[in-house]
């Protein structure tokens, strides 16, 4: 009876064990899990660390601290980390004067499709080409095209500068931004040094130093053929004398620069002073077309200029008599497209065909000014997003790309004008006595209808009209 | 006008240059700019300008003799019949605005109606040098002020080249002129 529980465990544990083992010899072999699976380079078999990267994240190849509530002042000096910036899309930013902010155009970025115009073209040349048969010319495009652009046209302007606070300062305009172009190929940002510690042409660091004039700077630079282009902002150091940071407008295209300064060709302005009295002025802009077929088309559009208007006696354009943002922000008056500058019920705007070859120009009616007082007034050319804004430059008429933003802005040299004393009697301007004189009404009338109807204008109901016509 | 041949063929117009649309415009043109003066500031420094209507007071009740009473030229002034009174009588009598100084019109005005109208008219200018053409037409010097007055010619100096000047076939319509009236 006792020998019996022994010898039945026994035997159930040796049956059982006669059948556990075959299967698990019968199974294969386990794999001991490792921690890492690392490709090994085949050449040495050591790890390569440098494949682990994402191949399209060099841009931002380290950590970038970004505490909102903090400025980047305070976390630490911009050394050398690119922010990314687009073609066609402006951005605006402080720089605090000896910061510099540096911004990286990727090289997909300069790439990317343009006008479907331009690749529509293309691609009826090539389809062309495939049809005859030839490759020859097809494949120099394709080539073209692939190679990209070769000159990126880089524009920026100072919409802020520091504030004068010593008023007997001997030099009272603040130094002017400096714009810093890496060379092609350039890995880094490019670092402000001062001139004799500037590096030198086949350092890695080297760059060109281009300074604004009056708040603005346009370049044209070379697209490298491989990598990002990169550009910094600089802000100088200030003496005491000014307080304040500059805020610029930045902006990159493959197409014209954003921002440009066009001289007055000698013997013509393009803003002229026609006349004034004590209180009113008229300001009439050079033809906007030496054709005069296109003068029905040009009188239907919006009017392209802006004017901004200082008062001599207390100058606030200067050091940014170039730049758009910089003087809409300071201008006693203003005429902008919106109707919603500063002063702007002193002014009226409005296209017109009077005085020379019955051409259009676009008019500036003052009223409502100072008696003996000198002003000098700025023309801008400006277009925005929208397709319906034209850009001439000459007789040449190039539209607006689709896809910017901002504004895009011509501007020219100032104009002085005056107005004469109170003191004589009141001369007031007068339009009479000519076959014009109903166009005149009709375009004064217009031009206070454009005035209140600013605000409602209505720019949804437009239909936007396809690429093809 | 009614009575020159303007539609006939070209053997018989008055000139093979000029039609009778292009007589009507220098005409009025013409008129407009020697009717309605283009005024200055009477403190102005323009010395191509001359003052008008030195006679009257101006507004505020004084003279010119007594604005002026220092210099020796006051009398002299108002004796001259050129000084002493608008070229348009309307100017004096209804709208009285008291002393001012005028730019001339541009002495091309005129002869642009002796070359674009037919001689029948009789329309003659007068030329530099000649007896009073300092008192009714200005020429074009290069100057840092207006110098005369042309319609369209802007206040902004513009070297010589840039200066609007008419072309045979162009027809410039200006109506930019300077009317000067009582500040009440």
């Amino acid at each position: 009876m006792h020998g019996r529980p022994l010898q039945s465990r026994f035997i159930a544990s040796l049956t059982a064990s006669l059948f556990v083992n075959p299967v698990s010899w019968l199974l294969p072999s386990p794999n001991f899990a490792l921690a890492a699976e690392l490709p090994l380079d085949s050449s040495n078999g050591r790890v390569d660390f440098e494949n682990l990267h994402d191949r399209s994240d060099e841009l931002r190849p380290e950590y970038e601290p970004d505490f909102g509530l903090l400025d980047r002042s305070i976390i630490g000096r911009q050394s050398g980390e690119a922010n990314p910036i687009e073609k066609n899309k402006p951005v605006v930013f402080n720089v605090a004067p000896g910061v510099s902010r540096c911004y990286a155009l990727s090289r997909q970025d300069l790439l990317a499709g343009d006008d479907d115009d331009e690749d529509d073209s293309q691609r009826r040349n090539e389809l062309r080409d495939l049809e005859n048969g030839s490759d020859g010319n097809g494949s120099e495009r394709r080539r073209a095209r692939r190679q990209g652009p070769s000159d990126v046209f880089v524009s920026a302007t100072t919409c802020v500068q520091p504030d004068l606070v010593n008023a007997d300062a001997d030099n009272k305009d603040p130094p002017q931004l400096r714009l810093l172009a890496a060379k092609p190929g350039a890995t880094q940002c490019p670092e402000w040094m001062p001139e004799r510690e500037r590096p030198a042409k086949s350092d890695p660091g080297y760059y060109e130093e281009y300074k604004f004039e009056e708040g603005l700077v346009f370049k044209a630079l070379s697209a490298p053929s491989d990598g990002p282009l990169y550009v910094s902002i600089y802000g100088p150091e200030t003496s005491d004398d000014f307080e304040g940071d500059y805020n610029f407008e930045l902006a990159m295209s493959t197409k014209d620069w954003y921002h440009r300064f066009v001289l007055d060709v000698e013997g013509s302005k393009q803003l002229l002073w026609m006349d004034s009295d004590s209180s009113a002025a008229l300001l009439l802009t050079h033809n906007l077309t030496g054709a005069d077929t296109d003068t029905e088309k040009i009188l239907k559009r919006d009017p392209p200029f802006e004017l901004y208007v200082e008062n001599r006696e207390w100058p606030v354009f200067n050091g940014i008599r170039r730049s758009l943002c910089g003087i809409e922000k300071k201008a006693l008056i203003s005429a902008n497209k919106d109707g919603s500058g500063r002063a702007h019920e002193l002014v009226r705007t409005s296209m017109t065909t009077r005085g020379g070859g019955d051409l259009p120009k676009q008019q500036f009616y003052f009223e409502g000014l100072n008696s003996s007082s000198n002003y000098n007034a700025i023309l801008v050319q400006v277009a925005d997003a929208s397709e319906y804004d034209y850009f001439y430059d000459g007789d040449t008429q190039s539209k607006r790309q689709e896809n910017g933003n901002g504004r895009q802005m011509t501007i020219f040299e100032p104009t002085a004008f005056e107005t004469l004393t109170g003191r004589s009697p009141e001369f007031k301007l007068a339009c009479i006595f000519t076959d014009k004189t109903r166009n005149y009404m009709q375009s004064h009338h217009r031009s206070r209808l454009l005035h209140r109807n600013t605000a409602r204008r209505p720019r949804q109901q437009r239909s936007r009209r396809t690429r093809t016509s | 006008m009614m009575q020159i041949p303007c539609e006939a063929d070209s053997t018989s117009k008055y000139s093979l240059t000029r039609d009778c649309d292009q007589c009507k415009v220098a005409y009025k043109k013409w008129l407009c700019a020697v009717v309605i003066p283009r005024c200055e500031d009477w403190a102005s420094n323009n010395t191509f300008a001359i003052p008008r209507n030195v006679g009257q007071p101006f507004p505020n009740g004084t003279f010119v003799d007594e604005l002026e009473g220092n210099k020796n030229n006051t009398q002299s002034m108002t004796s001259v019949p050129g000084y002493n009174a608008s070229r348009n009588a309307f100017i004096d009598e209804t709208i009285a605005p008291g002393p001012y100084k005028e730019i001339l019109p541009c002495h091309e005005i005129c002869y642009e109606v002796v070359q674009s109208c037919p001689a029948v008219l009789g329309f003659n200018c007068p030329l530099k040098g000649m007896t009073a053409f300092q008192y009714s037409y200005g020429t074009s010097e290069s100057a840092p002020f207006v110098t005369c007055q042309y319609p369209g010619q802007p206040r902004t100096i513009v070297s010589g080249a840039g200066e609007m000047m008419p072309s045979v076939k162009i027809v410039l319509i200006m109506a930019s002129i300077g009317v000067c009236m009582a500040a009440m």
